[in-house]
């Protein structure tokens, strides 16, 4: 089941020292992987005060099974935000054209993917679901207010996941080793 | 994935990028992806997330 992090802290008996509590229980499937400690720590010290500052919006997949237990496990979790993609002043009027029939605009917005992770405990393969449900949750929000660009910022070595999944390349980010890729919804 | 992310906007500097986003968005909404949204939380959700170990 998803849950909506904006929801958990709107309820009622919130508590914010323990669902943090809650929250760094999350242990990340690759540990070793270079960006697992920003995974895990984004989720612990930054996802509550960034939600309610407007700047992201979290959602966590929760295990039905412990959940009707009584228990929680949080199989995973991803981050999303609006952003603003901006076309430098290089870029050609006619291609800006091309793009928002203005040779004066020069930006557009695009949903980003911040966070995107499963646990040690979910399934192998729930990582593509996570994926799609946070696409399908931009999909709603583009229906409301448009915005067709979707991007994430990859470790290399992921890049051929992301393909896999309808993602492509598209530049190397800036002062990172990172790589930043993009879908069209 | 990276907190900075979220710190940032994007920009594209690249003419050919610029040309193929250009091109892509032409292309009509990716049918695959089905609109959806978050439900509501279960009733018994604060019970759940708020117990904490020391209490």
């Amino acid at each position: 089941m998803v849950q909506a992090l904006r929801q958990i802290i709107s309820l009622d008996d919130y508590d914010e020292a323990s669902l943090t509590e809650a929250l760094s229980t999350f242990e990340c499937a690759h540990p070793d992987m270079e960006d697992s400690a920003d995974v895990m720590r984004f989720l612990r010290e930054d996802a509550i005060a960034m939600e309610r500052a407007g700047l992201t919006r979290t959602y966590l997949l929760v295990n039905d099974g412990a959940w009707a237990d009584g228990r929680l496990q949080i199989d995973g979790y991803f981050s999303l935000a609006l952003k603003i993609l901006n076309f430098k002043n290089n870029i050609d009027g006619e291609i800006l054209y091309e793009l928002f029939g203005d040779r004066d605009k020069h930006n557009c917005p695009a949903y980003l993917i911040g966070q995107l992770a499963r646990s040690q405990s979910a399934p192998q393969g729930a990582g593509r679901q996570f994926l799609n449900t946070a696409l399908s949750y931009i999909a709603n929000a583009s229906d409301l207010v448009g915005g067709r660009i979707v991007y994430l910022d990859s470790l290399p070595e992921r890049q051929q996941y992301y393909q896999s999944q309808g993602f492509r390349f598209l530049q190397n980010k800036h002062k990172s080793r990172l790589i930043q890729m993009y879908r069209i919804i | 994935m990276a907190t900075i992310s979220f710190k940032e906007d994007i920009e594209i500097a690249d003419n050919n990028k610029a040309k193929e986003l250009a091109a892509a968005l032409k292309q009509p909404r990716d049918s695959s992806i089905k609109s959806s949204q978050p439900g509501k939380l279960p009733e018994n959700a604060g019970s759940i997330w708020f117990r904490r170990s020391d209490k």
